[in-house]
Protein backbone atom coordinates (compact mmCIF):
# COMPACT_ATOMS: atom_id res chain seq x y z
CA UNK A 1 0.00 0.00 0.00
CA UNK A 2 1.57 3.21 -1.27
CA UNK A 3 -1.03 5.22 0.69
CA UNK A 4 -0.05 6.72 4.31
CA UNK A 5 -1.56 8.87 6.33
CA UNK A 6 1.45 10.85 6.31
CA UNK A 7 1.70 10.90 2.62
CA UNK A 8 -2.15 12.24 2.74
CA UNK A 9 -1.82 14.51 5.14
CA UNK A 10 1.87 16.66 3.76
CA UNK A 11 0.17 16.95 0.15
CA UNK A 12 -3.06 18.02 1.03
CA UNK A 13 -1.30 21.03 3.00
CA UNK A 14 1.56 21.59 0.44
CA UNK A 15 -1.34 22.36 -1.42
CA UNK A 16 -3.58 24.48 1.00
CA UNK A 17 -0.56 26.47 2.13
CA UNK A 18 1.29 27.01 -1.38
CA UNK A 19 -1.64 27.33 -3.71
CA UNK A 20 -5.16 27.88 -1.90
CA UNK A 21 -3.72 29.93 0.60
CA UNK A 22 -1.68 32.74 -2.10
CA UNK A 23 -5.16 32.82 -4.02
CA UNK A 24 -7.53 33.68 -1.69
CA UNK A 25 -5.59 37.38 -1.12
CA UNK A 26 -7.96 39.83 -0.97
CA UNK A 27 -10.72 37.10 0.53
CA UNK A 28 -13.00 38.13 3.82
CA UNK A 29 -10.69 37.56 6.65
CA UNK A 30 -12.82 34.82 8.46
CA UNK A 31 -12.27 32.91 4.84
CA UNK A 32 -8.39 33.10 5.02
CA UNK A 33 -8.42 32.49 9.15
CA UNK A 34 -10.69 29.10 8.67
CA UNK A 35 -7.90 27.65 6.06
CA UNK A 36 -4.93 28.64 8.60
CA UNK A 37 -6.82 26.92 11.33
CA UNK A 38 -7.89 23.87 9.15
CA UNK A 39 -4.33 23.54 8.11
CA UNK A 40 -3.48 23.97 11.96
CA UNK A 41 -5.61 20.72 12.71
CA UNK A 42 -4.31 19.07 9.69
CA UNK A 43 -0.48 19.49 10.84
CA UNK A 44 -1.38 18.31 14.59
CA UNK A 45 -2.88 15.16 12.84
CA UNK A 46 0.51 15.36 10.74
CA UNK A 47 2.36 15.19 13.75
CA UNK A 48 0.94 12.97 16.25
CA UNK A 49 -0.91 10.31 14.51
CA UNK A 50 1.84 8.35 14.10
CA UNK A 51 2.20 8.71 18.10
CA UNK A 52 -1.64 7.99 18.93
CA UNK A 53 -1.50 4.53 19.88
CA UNK A 54 1.59 4.94 22.16
CA UNK A 55 -0.10 8.21 23.67
CA UNK A 56 -3.12 6.61 24.08
CA UNK A 57 -1.96 3.29 25.61
CA UNK A 58 -0.25 5.64 28.08
CA UNK A 59 -3.44 7.54 29.23
CA UNK A 60 -5.21 4.48 29.64
CA UNK A 61 -2.47 2.71 31.78
CA UNK A 62 -1.97 6.67 33.97
CA UNK A 63 -5.56 6.44 34.72
CA UNK A 64 -5.50 2.45 35.80
CA UNK A 65 -2.99 3.40 38.17
CA UNK A 66 -4.55 6.16 39.49
CA UNK A 67 -7.67 4.13 39.98
CA UNK A 68 -5.95 1.62 42.15
CA UNK A 69 -4.46 4.34 44.12
CA UNK A 70 -7.81 5.72 44.68
CA UNK A 71 -9.57 2.32 45.70
CA UNK A 72 -6.71 2.12 48.08
CA UNK A 73 -7.64 5.05 49.81
CA UNK A 74 -11.27 4.47 50.22
CA UNK A 75 -11.35 1.15 50.63
CA UNK A 76 -13.09 0.48 54.20
CA UNK A 77 -15.18 3.99 53.69
CA UNK A 78 -17.24 3.36 50.63
CA UNK A 79 -19.06 0.35 48.68
CA UNK A 80 -18.05 0.92 45.46
CA UNK A 81 -14.85 0.12 45.60
CA UNK A 82 -15.81 -3.06 43.64
CA UNK A 83 -16.68 -0.89 40.46
CA UNK A 84 -13.65 1.12 40.64
CA UNK A 85 -10.94 -1.99 41.03
CA UNK A 86 -13.28 -3.49 38.07
CA UNK A 87 -12.78 -0.94 35.51
CA UNK A 88 -8.68 -0.87 36.20
CA UNK A 89 -8.88 -4.64 35.72
CA UNK A 90 -10.78 -4.16 32.70
CA UNK A 91 -8.24 -1.45 31.46
CA UNK A 92 -5.31 -3.95 32.15
CA UNK A 93 -6.56 -6.54 30.40
CA UNK A 94 -7.46 -3.97 27.37
CA UNK A 95 -3.80 -3.43 27.78
CA UNK A 96 -2.68 -6.85 27.13
CA UNK A 97 -4.90 -7.67 24.01
CA UNK A 98 -2.99 -7.51 20.88
CA UNK A 99 -6.44 -6.31 19.16
CA UNK A 100 -7.31 -3.42 20.92
CA UNK A 101 -6.80 0.21 19.15
CA UNK A 102 -6.51 3.27 20.10
CA UNK A 103 -10.01 4.16 20.48
CA UNK A 104 -11.02 1.38 22.97
CA UNK A 105 -8.19 3.11 25.09
CA UNK A 106 -9.97 6.48 24.63
CA UNK A 107 -13.06 4.65 25.75
CA UNK A 108 -11.31 2.77 28.82
CA UNK A 109 -10.23 6.16 29.78
CA UNK A 110 -13.01 7.72 29.83
CA UNK A 111 -14.85 5.34 31.71
CA UNK A 112 -11.85 5.59 34.22
CA UNK A 113 -12.07 9.12 34.50
CA UNK A 114 -15.65 9.00 34.81
CA UNK A 115 -15.80 6.26 38.05
CA UNK A 116 -12.93 8.24 39.45
CA UNK A 117 -14.49 11.92 39.06
CA UNK A 118 -17.81 10.27 40.83
CA UNK A 119 -15.64 9.15 44.18
CA UNK A 120 -14.23 12.67 44.35
CA UNK A 121 -17.99 14.30 43.85
CA UNK A 122 -19.25 11.80 46.61
CA UNK A 123 -16.52 12.49 49.00
CA UNK A 124 -17.68 15.59 50.67
CA UNK A 125 -17.59 15.55 54.07
CA UNK A 126 -15.76 12.35 53.96
CA UNK A 127 -13.10 11.47 56.42
CA UNK A 128 -11.06 10.67 53.55
CA UNK A 129 -11.38 13.70 51.24
CA UNK A 130 -9.05 15.81 52.18
CA UNK A 131 -6.56 12.73 51.27
CA UNK A 132 -8.43 11.44 47.99
CA UNK A 133 -8.26 15.42 46.79
CA UNK A 134 -4.55 15.92 47.51
CA UNK A 135 -4.14 12.61 45.90
CA UNK A 136 -5.96 13.64 42.79
CA UNK A 137 -4.57 16.82 42.59
CA UNK A 138 -0.96 15.05 42.57
CA UNK A 139 -1.93 12.72 39.89
CA UNK A 140 -3.40 15.11 37.80
CA UNK A 141 -0.06 17.45 37.53
CA UNK A 142 1.64 14.89 35.32
CA UNK A 143 -1.29 13.85 32.84
CA UNK A 144 -2.10 17.72 32.14
CA UNK A 145 1.37 18.48 31.56
CA UNK A 146 1.58 15.19 29.26
CA UNK A 147 -1.78 16.35 27.37
CA UNK A 148 -0.16 19.53 27.20
CA UNK A 149 2.57 18.54 25.54
CA UNK A 150 0.43 16.52 23.07
CA UNK A 151 -1.08 19.67 22.03
CA UNK A 152 2.11 21.36 21.41
CA UNK A 153 1.49 21.39 17.79
CA UNK A 154 -0.49 23.78 18.14
CA UNK A 155 1.74 26.59 19.16
CA UNK A 156 -0.19 27.99 22.70
CA UNK A 157 2.37 27.28 24.92
CA UNK A 158 3.91 30.57 26.03
CA UNK A 159 7.15 28.87 27.51
CA UNK A 160 7.13 25.32 25.93
CA UNK A 161 10.64 24.91 26.52
CA UNK A 162 9.87 24.18 30.21
CA UNK A 163 7.51 21.41 29.23
CA UNK A 164 8.81 17.93 30.39
CA UNK A 165 9.54 15.25 27.50
CA UNK A 166 6.93 13.00 25.84
CA UNK A 167 6.69 9.88 27.83
CA UNK A 168 4.85 8.40 24.12
CA UNK A 169 8.23 8.69 23.10
CA UNK A 170 10.75 5.80 23.08
CA UNK B 1 -8.39 13.50 25.02
CA UNK B 2 -11.65 14.65 23.11
CA UNK B 3 -11.22 13.06 19.95
CA UNK B 4 -14.74 11.29 19.26
CA UNK B 5 -17.76 11.07 21.57
CA UNK B 6 -19.35 7.13 22.44
CA UNK B 7 -22.60 6.29 20.58
CA UNK B 8 -24.69 6.62 23.51
CA UNK B 9 -24.04 9.92 24.62
CA UNK B 10 -26.92 11.18 26.91
CA UNK B 11 -25.40 14.79 26.49
CA UNK B 12 -25.62 14.75 22.78
CA UNK B 13 -29.14 13.56 22.82
CA UNK B 14 -29.87 14.81 26.64
CA UNK B 15 -33.58 13.59 27.47
CA UNK B 16 -36.07 15.21 30.08
CA UNK B 17 -34.75 13.53 32.85
CA UNK B 18 -31.36 14.43 32.35
CA UNK B 19 -32.33 17.90 31.74
CA UNK B 20 -34.27 17.89 35.02
CA UNK B 21 -31.54 16.56 36.55
CA UNK B 22 -28.69 19.42 35.67
CA UNK B 23 -31.42 21.67 36.59
CA UNK B 24 -32.22 20.54 40.06
CA UNK B 25 -28.55 20.45 40.78
CA UNK B 26 -26.95 23.34 39.71
CA UNK B 27 -29.43 26.37 40.76
CA UNK B 28 -28.24 29.85 38.62
CA UNK B 29 -29.92 32.81 37.78
CA UNK B 30 -33.22 32.67 36.06
CA UNK B 31 -32.48 33.45 32.23
CA UNK B 32 -29.19 31.51 32.49
CA UNK B 33 -31.32 28.39 33.08
CA UNK B 34 -33.82 29.61 30.48
CA UNK B 35 -30.84 29.57 27.55
CA UNK B 36 -28.56 26.98 29.08
CA UNK B 37 -32.34 24.78 28.91
CA UNK B 38 -32.82 25.54 25.59
CA UNK B 39 -29.81 25.20 24.14
CA UNK B 40 -30.12 21.07 25.30
CA UNK B 41 -33.71 21.20 23.92
CA UNK B 42 -32.17 22.75 20.57
CA UNK B 43 -29.21 20.07 21.06
CA UNK B 44 -31.68 17.13 21.17
CA UNK B 45 -34.41 18.22 18.90
CA UNK B 46 -32.31 19.84 15.96
CA UNK B 47 -31.79 20.83 13.33
CA UNK B 48 -28.00 21.59 13.78
CA UNK B 49 -26.75 24.36 12.65
CA UNK B 50 -27.28 25.54 9.00
CA UNK B 51 -25.25 27.85 6.72
CA UNK B 52 -26.87 30.97 6.69
CA UNK B 53 -27.57 33.04 3.68
CA UNK B 54 -27.12 37.06 3.85
CA UNK B 55 -29.95 36.88 2.36
CA UNK B 56 -31.84 35.31 5.28
CA UNK B 57 -30.32 37.78 7.64
CA UNK B 58 -31.08 40.79 5.88
CA UNK B 59 -34.66 40.00 5.43
CA UNK B 60 -35.07 38.69 9.52
CA UNK B 61 -33.48 42.30 10.36
CA UNK B 62 -35.26 44.04 7.90
CA UNK B 63 -38.59 42.32 9.71
CA UNK B 64 -37.25 42.75 13.20
CA UNK B 65 -36.73 47.03 12.62
CA UNK B 66 -39.83 47.21 10.93
CA UNK B 67 -41.61 45.53 13.56
CA UNK B 68 -40.18 47.27 16.14
CA UNK B 69 -40.65 50.85 14.39
CA UNK B 70 -43.86 50.32 12.86
CA UNK B 71 -42.60 50.93 9.31
CA UNK B 72 -40.85 50.65 6.40
CA UNK B 73 -36.55 50.82 6.12
CA UNK B 74 -33.73 50.20 3.85
CA UNK B 75 -30.71 47.82 4.35
CA UNK B 76 -28.20 48.34 2.21
CA UNK B 77 -24.83 47.06 1.68
CA UNK B 78 -25.04 44.32 3.82
CA UNK B 79 -21.79 42.20 4.62
CA UNK B 80 -20.04 39.91 7.13
CA UNK B 81 -18.37 41.40 9.85
CA UNK B 82 -15.11 38.80 10.79
CA UNK B 83 -14.02 38.80 14.45
CA UNK B 84 -14.90 36.67 17.72
CA UNK B 85 -15.17 33.04 18.68
CA UNK B 86 -18.53 33.14 19.68
CA UNK B 87 -21.30 35.14 17.56
CA UNK B 88 -22.47 35.05 13.60
CA UNK B 89 -21.73 39.17 12.76
CA UNK B 90 -23.71 40.95 9.44
CA UNK B 91 -22.88 44.74 9.12
CA UNK B 92 -25.09 47.10 7.10
CA UNK B 93 -26.42 50.43 6.41
CA UNK B 94 -30.04 51.41 7.47
CA UNK B 95 -31.58 53.72 5.91
CA UNK B 96 -34.34 55.54 8.02
CA UNK B 97 -35.85 58.53 9.20
CA UNK B 98 -34.87 57.84 13.18
CA UNK B 99 -37.14 55.82 15.67
CA UNK B 100 -40.23 58.26 14.67
CA UNK B 101 -39.47 58.37 11.13
CA UNK B 102 -40.25 61.89 11.13
CA UNK B 103 -36.30 62.83 11.35
CA UNK B 104 -34.95 64.27 7.91
CA UNK B 105 -33.39 60.89 6.07
CA UNK B 106 -30.38 59.43 7.52
CA UNK B 107 -28.09 56.21 7.29
CA UNK B 108 -26.77 54.47 10.24
CA UNK B 109 -24.31 51.65 9.92
CA UNK B 110 -25.22 48.78 12.38
CA UNK B 111 -24.10 45.43 13.28
CA UNK B 112 -26.52 41.97 14.04
CA UNK B 113 -24.90 40.01 16.27
CA UNK B 114 -26.85 36.39 15.79
CA UNK B 115 -25.73 33.80 18.15
CA UNK B 116 -25.31 29.67 15.60
CA UNK B 117 -27.11 26.84 17.45
CA UNK B 118 -23.93 26.16 20.07
CA UNK B 119 -21.32 28.25 21.34
CA UNK B 120 -18.22 28.55 23.73
CA UNK B 121 -20.31 30.74 25.76
CA UNK B 122 -23.89 30.19 25.37
CA UNK B 123 -25.72 33.51 26.84
CA UNK B 124 -28.44 35.46 26.22
CA UNK B 125 -29.42 38.33 24.14
CA UNK B 126 -31.49 39.95 26.54
CA UNK B 127 -28.98 40.28 28.83
CA UNK B 128 -26.36 41.56 26.48
CA UNK B 129 -28.73 44.32 25.14
CA UNK B 130 -29.28 45.40 28.92
CA UNK B 131 -26.00 45.34 29.94
CA UNK B 132 -24.62 47.53 27.51
CA UNK B 133 -27.36 50.02 27.50
CA UNK B 134 -26.96 50.00 31.06
CA UNK B 135 -22.94 51.64 30.76
CA UNK B 136 -24.03 53.38 28.06
CA UNK B 137 -23.18 56.50 29.46
CA UNK B 138 -20.17 55.72 31.25
CA UNK B 139 -18.06 53.29 28.72
CA UNK B 140 -17.13 53.84 25.23
CA UNK B 141 -19.53 51.37 23.83
CA UNK B 142 -21.72 50.46 20.64
CA UNK B 143 -25.04 52.14 20.79
CA UNK B 144 -27.78 49.05 21.02
CA UNK B 145 -30.84 49.23 19.15
CA UNK B 146 -33.40 46.33 19.00
CA UNK B 147 -32.93 42.93 20.07
CA UNK B 148 -34.68 39.22 19.06
CA UNK B 149 -34.22 37.69 22.06
CA UNK B 150 -36.65 34.66 21.28
CA UNK B 151 -35.67 34.16 17.71
CA UNK B 152 -39.08 35.71 16.43
CA UNK B 153 -37.92 37.47 12.95
CA UNK B 154 -34.23 35.93 13.10
CA UNK B 155 -32.89 32.18 12.81
CA UNK B 156 -31.16 32.41 16.10
CA UNK B 157 -31.82 35.32 18.88
CA UNK B 158 -30.20 38.49 18.03
CA UNK B 159 -29.45 41.57 18.72
CA UNK B 160 -28.39 45.04 16.63
CA UNK B 161 -25.76 47.49 18.08
CA UNK B 162 -24.57 50.53 16.01
CA UNK B 163 -20.93 49.88 14.46
CA UNK B 164 -18.08 50.74 16.17
CA UNK B 165 -15.01 51.75 14.53
CA UNK B 166 -11.78 50.52 15.17
CA UNK B 167 -9.02 47.70 15.05
CA UNK B 168 -9.36 44.38 17.34
CA UNK B 169 -5.35 43.72 16.30
CA UNK B 170 -2.98 46.11 15.83
CA UNK B 171 -1.21 46.27 12.52
CA UNK B 172 1.96 44.50 13.10
CA UNK B 173 0.04 41.45 15.20
CA UNK B 174 -3.00 40.73 13.23
CA UNK B 175 -2.56 37.13 13.34
CA UNK B 176 -3.96 35.91 16.80
CA UNK B 177 -7.08 34.08 17.28
CA UNK B 178 -9.85 35.95 18.78
CA UNK B 179 -7.07 38.41 20.25
CA UNK B 180 -5.55 35.67 23.04
CA UNK B 181 -2.11 36.57 23.54
CA UNK B 182 -2.17 39.58 21.71
CA UNK B 183 1.09 41.98 21.61
CA UNK B 184 0.16 45.66 21.16
CA UNK B 185 3.89 46.40 21.44
CA UNK B 186 5.34 48.78 24.06
CA UNK B 187 3.91 52.38 22.36
CA UNK B 188 0.57 51.07 21.66
CA UNK B 189 0.53 49.31 24.75
CA UNK B 190 1.62 52.67 27.02
CA UNK B 191 -1.39 54.60 25.76
CA UNK B 192 -3.64 51.62 26.31
CA UNK B 193 -2.95 50.28 29.58
CA UNK B 194 -4.20 53.10 32.13
CA UNK B 195 -7.55 53.25 30.08
CA UNK B 196 -7.84 49.43 29.96
CA UNK B 197 -7.12 49.85 33.94
CA UNK B 198 -8.98 53.03 34.08
CA UNK B 199 -12.51 51.62 32.12
CA UNK B 200 -12.46 49.21 34.75
CA UNK B 201 -12.60 50.79 37.81
CA UNK B 202 -15.11 53.18 35.61
CA UNK B 203 -17.31 50.37 35.58
CA UNK B 204 -17.05 48.85 38.46
CA UNK B 205 -17.97 51.97 40.05
CA UNK B 206 -21.30 52.60 38.39
CA UNK B 207 -23.59 52.15 40.98
CA UNK B 208 -27.15 51.12 39.70
CA UNK B 209 -28.80 50.04 43.58
CA UNK B 210 -32.24 51.23 43.16
CA UNK B 211 -32.27 51.79 39.41
CA UNK B 212 -34.70 50.17 36.91
CA UNK B 213 -31.75 48.52 34.73
CA UNK B 214 -30.95 44.98 33.92
CA UNK B 215 -33.98 43.71 35.05
CA UNK B 216 -33.04 39.74 33.12
CA UNK B 217 -30.35 39.65 36.07
CA UNK B 218 -30.83 38.45 39.68
CA UNK B 219 -29.96 41.43 41.97
CA UNK B 220 -27.68 39.96 44.76
CA UNK B 221 -27.60 40.60 47.65
CA UNK B 222 -24.63 42.19 49.79
CA UNK B 223 -23.38 40.25 52.16
CA UNK B 224 -24.37 36.91 50.79
CA UNK B 225 -22.43 34.69 48.78
CA UNK B 226 -25.79 33.30 46.93
CA UNK B 227 -24.57 35.31 43.48
CA UNK B 228 -21.35 33.61 43.58
CA UNK B 229 -22.56 30.29 43.97
CA UNK B 230 -25.30 30.81 41.19
CA UNK B 231 -22.42 32.13 39.51
CA UNK B 232 -20.15 28.61 40.06
CA UNK B 233 -23.28 26.39 39.32
CA UNK B 234 -23.98 28.21 36.15
CA UNK B 235 -20.23 27.03 35.08
CA UNK B 236 -20.55 23.35 36.58
CA UNK B 237 -23.50 22.76 34.40
CA UNK B 238 -22.11 23.42 31.51
CA UNK B 239 -19.34 21.40 32.46
CA UNK B 240 -22.24 18.57 33.08
CA UNK B 241 -24.26 19.12 29.85
CA UNK B 242 -21.32 19.40 27.21
CA UNK B 243 -17.91 18.08 28.46
CA UNK B 244 -16.64 15.39 26.18
CA UNK B 245 -14.94 13.26 29.28
CA UNK B 246 -14.96 14.09 32.82
CA UNK B 247 -11.80 15.40 34.91
CA UNK B 248 -11.66 14.56 38.09
CA UNK B 249 -9.97 17.50 38.93
CA UNK B 250 -12.93 19.56 38.00
CA UNK B 251 -14.81 18.02 40.79
CA UNK B 252 -12.00 18.73 43.73
CA UNK B 253 -12.05 22.68 42.02
CA UNK B 254 -15.60 22.55 42.49
CA UNK B 255 -16.11 21.34 46.14
CA UNK B 256 -13.65 24.30 47.05
CA UNK B 257 -15.65 26.62 44.85
CA UNK B 258 -19.00 25.99 46.96
CA UNK B 259 -17.12 25.61 50.37
CA UNK B 260 -15.66 28.73 49.86
CA UNK B 261 -17.69 31.51 48.06
CA UNK B 262 -17.04 34.72 49.64
CA UNK B 263 -20.11 37.03 50.65
CA UNK B 264 -20.38 39.98 48.00
CA UNK B 265 -19.23 42.84 49.66
CA UNK B 266 -20.03 45.86 47.40
CA UNK B 267 -21.81 45.34 44.06
CA UNK B 268 -20.39 45.76 40.64
CA UNK B 269 -21.47 45.44 36.58
CA UNK B 270 -19.23 42.59 35.89
CA UNK B 271 -18.16 42.31 32.21
CA UNK B 272 -16.92 38.98 32.85
CA UNK B 273 -14.65 38.90 29.50
CA UNK B 274 -12.32 41.91 30.35
CA UNK B 275 -9.27 40.88 28.09
CA UNK B 276 -6.92 42.12 25.52
CA UNK B 277 -8.80 40.90 21.81
CA UNK B 278 -12.24 42.20 23.16
CA UNK B 279 -12.16 45.88 22.46
CA UNK B 280 -11.86 48.15 19.57
CA UNK B 281 -8.82 50.65 19.61
CA UNK B 282 -7.97 54.00 17.04
CA UNK B 283 -4.58 52.88 16.27
CA UNK B 284 -3.61 56.30 15.58
CA UNK B 285 -4.58 57.85 18.48
CA UNK B 286 -3.82 55.12 20.38
CA UNK B 287 -7.52 55.57 22.14
CA UNK B 288 -9.61 52.21 23.29
CA UNK B 289 -13.03 53.18 21.15
CA UNK B 290 -15.52 50.22 22.18
CA UNK B 291 -15.74 48.03 24.72
CA UNK B 292 -17.49 44.66 22.69
CA UNK B 293 -18.34 41.27 24.41
CA UNK B 294 -20.58 42.16 26.79
CA UNK B 295 -22.52 38.59 26.57
CA UNK B 296 -21.09 36.93 29.78
CA UNK B 297 -21.65 40.12 32.18
CA UNK B 298 -22.92 39.61 35.37
CA UNK B 299 -23.78 41.35 38.24
CA UNK B 300 -20.89 40.50 41.19
CA UNK B 301 -17.50 41.07 42.56
CA UNK B 302 -15.08 43.13 40.66
CA UNK B 303 -12.11 41.16 41.85
CA UNK B 304 -13.77 38.62 39.17
CA UNK B 305 -12.82 40.87 36.07
CA UNK B 306 -9.36 41.54 37.72
CA UNK B 307 -8.48 38.21 37.89
CA UNK B 308 -9.79 36.90 34.68
CA UNK B 309 -7.72 39.87 32.93
CA UNK B 310 -4.77 38.06 33.92
CA UNK B 311 -5.28 35.07 33.37
CA UNK B 312 -2.12 32.76 31.75
CA UNK B 313 -4.61 32.82 28.93
CA UNK B 314 -4.17 36.21 27.47
CA UNK B 315 -0.36 36.72 28.58
CA UNK B 316 2.47 37.15 26.45
CA UNK B 317 6.22 37.58 27.15
CA UNK B 318 7.30 41.23 27.20
CA UNK B 319 10.11 42.77 24.90
CA UNK B 320 12.52 41.85 27.97
CA UNK B 321 12.05 38.27 27.01
CA UNK B 322 11.16 38.08 31.28
CA UNK B 323 8.30 39.66 31.91
CA UNK B 324 4.60 38.85 31.44
CA UNK B 325 2.26 40.83 30.72
CA UNK B 326 -1.64 40.14 31.47
CA UNK B 327 -4.14 41.00 28.45
CA UNK B 328 -0.54 42.25 27.14
CA UNK B 329 -0.92 45.55 29.10
CA UNK B 330 1.24 45.16 31.94
CA UNK B 331 2.29 42.53 34.41
CA UNK B 332 -0.07 40.74 36.89
CA UNK B 333 0.18 42.91 40.53
CA UNK B 334 1.29 45.97 38.55
CA UNK B 335 -2.61 45.69 36.93
CA UNK B 336 -4.15 44.91 40.62
CA UNK B 337 -1.81 48.08 41.92
CA UNK B 338 -3.25 50.22 38.88
CA UNK B 339 -6.55 49.17 39.76
CA UNK B 340 -6.48 50.07 43.10
CA UNK B 341 -5.14 53.38 42.96
CA UNK B 342 -7.36 53.90 40.09
CA UNK B 343 -10.76 52.76 42.47
CA UNK B 344 -9.25 54.50 45.26
CA UNK B 345 -9.60 51.18 47.30
CA UNK B 346 -7.32 48.43 48.08
CA UNK B 347 -8.00 44.78 46.64
CA UNK B 348 -9.00 41.65 49.29
CA UNK B 349 -6.24 39.24 48.24
CA UNK B 350 -8.53 36.66 49.61
CA UNK B 351 -11.27 37.48 46.93
CA UNK B 352 -8.56 37.28 44.15
CA UNK B 353 -7.36 33.96 44.80
CA UNK B 354 -11.29 33.12 44.99
CA UNK B 355 -11.60 34.59 41.77
CA UNK B 356 -8.05 33.52 40.89
CA UNK B 357 -9.51 29.83 40.92
CA UNK B 358 -13.31 30.81 39.60
CA UNK B 359 -11.82 32.03 36.45
CA UNK B 360 -9.14 29.12 35.35
CA UNK B 361 -12.15 27.25 36.28
CA UNK B 362 -14.52 28.86 33.97
CA UNK B 363 -12.18 29.17 31.53
CA UNK B 364 -11.69 25.16 31.54
CA UNK B 365 -14.99 24.51 31.62
CA UNK B 366 -15.51 26.87 28.47
CA UNK B 367 -12.49 25.76 26.53
CA UNK B 368 -12.71 21.38 27.09
CA UNK B 369 -16.50 21.43 27.35
CA UNK B 370 -18.41 24.16 25.89
CA UNK B 371 -16.33 24.86 22.85
CA UNK B 372 -15.52 21.22 22.40
CA UNK B 373 -18.95 19.95 22.38
CA UNK B 374 -19.88 22.78 19.93
CA UNK B 375 -17.68 21.69 17.44
CA UNK B 376 -18.16 18.33 17.94
CA UNK B 377 -21.87 18.14 17.43
CA UNK B 378 -21.39 20.50 14.33
CA UNK B 379 -22.88 23.46 16.11
CA UNK B 380 -21.46 26.72 14.93
CA UNK B 381 -20.66 28.48 11.78
CA UNK B 382 -16.67 28.09 12.71
CA UNK B 383 -16.36 24.86 14.37
CA UNK B 384 -13.06 24.65 13.21
CA UNK B 385 -12.14 27.79 15.36
CA UNK B 386 -13.51 26.02 18.81
CA UNK B 387 -12.14 23.26 17.92
CA UNK B 388 -8.83 24.93 18.03
CA UNK B 389 -9.17 26.91 20.68
CA UNK B 390 -10.60 23.99 22.70
CA UNK B 391 -6.83 22.30 22.56
CA UNK B 392 -6.21 25.03 24.47
CA UNK B 393 -7.93 23.89 27.77
CA UNK B 394 -4.90 21.12 28.47
CA UNK B 395 -3.11 24.11 29.31
CA UNK B 396 -5.77 26.01 31.59
CA UNK B 397 -6.19 22.78 33.07
CA UNK B 398 -2.55 22.44 34.01
CA UNK B 399 -2.28 26.51 35.25
CA UNK B 400 -5.83 25.20 37.68
CA UNK B 401 -4.10 22.69 39.10
CA UNK B 402 -0.77 24.42 40.04
CA UNK B 403 -2.47 27.39 41.27
CA UNK B 404 -5.47 25.60 42.85
CA UNK B 405 -2.50 23.74 44.71
CA UNK B 406 -0.53 27.19 45.85
CA UNK B 407 -4.34 28.88 46.85
CA UNK B 408 -5.13 25.93 49.05
CA UNK B 409 -1.47 25.27 50.36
Amino acid sequence: MNQSFETELQVVLRALGEVVLPALDGAEKHVVEQLHLSMAALDFMRQRLPHAGRFYRGELTAYATHADAVADLIAGHRGDVADLRAQAEAARTLLSSPAADWSDYVDATRRLRNVIACVVEGSAGAPYEADLDALVIATATDLHLQSRVWCQPFGFELKPETLPGATWIK
Amino acid sequence: MTTDIPAIDVRRHPDDAFVADVRARFPVEREIDEILTRKLRRRREGPGFEAVSIDTLIAGTRSLIEARLGHGVEIANARWLSGGASKLQMVFDLHWRGADDGGSPTTTTMVLRMEPAASVTESSRRREFEVIAAVADILPVPAVYWVDADAEYLPYPALICGFASGAAKPSHDPGKVTGLGQNYGPELRARLAPQFVGLLAKLHAHDITGRDVMPSFDRPTIGSNVSILRQVNAARRIWEEDRIEDEPLMAVVYKWLIGNAPPLDRLSIVHADYRSGNFLFDEAKGEIAAWLDWEGAVLGDRHQDLTYAALPLFQHLGEDGASVLASGMMPEQDLYDAYAAAAGEPLDPVRLAYFGVFNRYLVCVLLLAAAARASATRGTHQDVLLNHVSAMGYATLSDLSAYFRKVTA
